[in-house]
């Protein structure tokens, strides 16, 4: 397992405090933090506690989140959205998206058994809907 | 960390969809219990997946020890959910169904979007 881009996150930090127009030595002081120690922080020579991110990312005027971007395992911008959308959507309609996710699932499931072991059409399918799209 | 609350913020740019902004090392240890648990997952399940310590998984979920970002990162990845959504503001139950849909056809993710749109509850 690859541990977290420290760069990464020392780069994203620097960026947003020149936009904010602070010098490190300020931004440091603004968040109780020792010079050396941001300095380094900002050269991903450090890994911070969790206290340290949020009193950077209050700082910085952004959520926590906006700092911990990883191209190892983020998600798309555009399931994020759905994320977003899931929480204010009728509990209907959450449901049937966790259906139509879970059909989806199951369908390629029951391929790859099908698959595996050439019995297609054995198998009984275990979605909640009998009837998923047809293969 | 009260003098920090000072620092002038440019309001216009933080995204109006992200309200996690009053984040605190609490909330984010509940989180990681919350989703360990959507998982169905238990600690010492958890444990093998990250190669920490059961009981230092406990800790932290219990707030009574504060992770580093290194550990939370590993804890993420153990539960294979984004670092970025557990300390973020969306349900456990949202970031699971995306982080699903993430390798689904883009087909699929279009359908749900357009359901979810037409059904957004008024607050």
């Amino acid at each position: 397992m690859k541990p977290f881009d420290l760069t990464r996150l020392g780069q994203e930090i620097r960026r947003r405090r020149l936009d904010l127009g602070w010098s490190a030595a300020q931004f440091a002081e603004e968040c109780g933090l020792t010079p050396s120690y941001f300095s380094a922080l900002e050269a991903g020579q450090r890994d911070p506690h969790t206290t340290t991110l949020i009193t950077i990312a209050r700082g910085l005027g952004c959520p926590v989140s906006d700092l911990l971007a990883d191209p190892d395992t983020d998600l798309s911008p555009e399931v994020r959205e759905i994320g977003r959308q899931f929480d204010q959507a009728s509990p209907h309609a959450r449901a049937v998206a966790e259906n139509m996710v879970r059909v989806f699932r199951d369908t390629l499931q029951e391929e790859g058994k099908a698959d595996d072991a050439d019995h297609r059409g054995d198998d009984v399918p275990r979605g909640r809907f009998n009837g998923g799209p047809p293969s | 960390m009260s003098n920090v609350r000072r620092i002038t913020r440019k309001q216009s740019e933080t995204p109006i969809e992200d309200t996690d902004n009053d984040t605190d090392s609490t909330i984010i240890a509940a989180r990681f219990r919350e989703f360990r648990e959507a998982r169905k997952m238990s600690v010492a399940e958890l444990a093998r997946a990250t190669r920490l310590k059961p009981e230092f998984i406990a800790a932290i979920e219990d707030g009574r020890l504060e992770p580093m970002l290194g550990d939370m990162y590993r804890l993420a990845r153990g539960l294979n959910i984004p670092l970025r959504e557990i300390v973020g503001s969306a349900s456990p139950r949202a970031i699971l169904l995306a982080v699903e849909l993430n390798e689904a056809p883009e087909e699929l993710q279009g359908a749900i979007t357009t359901i979810l749109a037409c059904s957004q509850v008024k607050k």
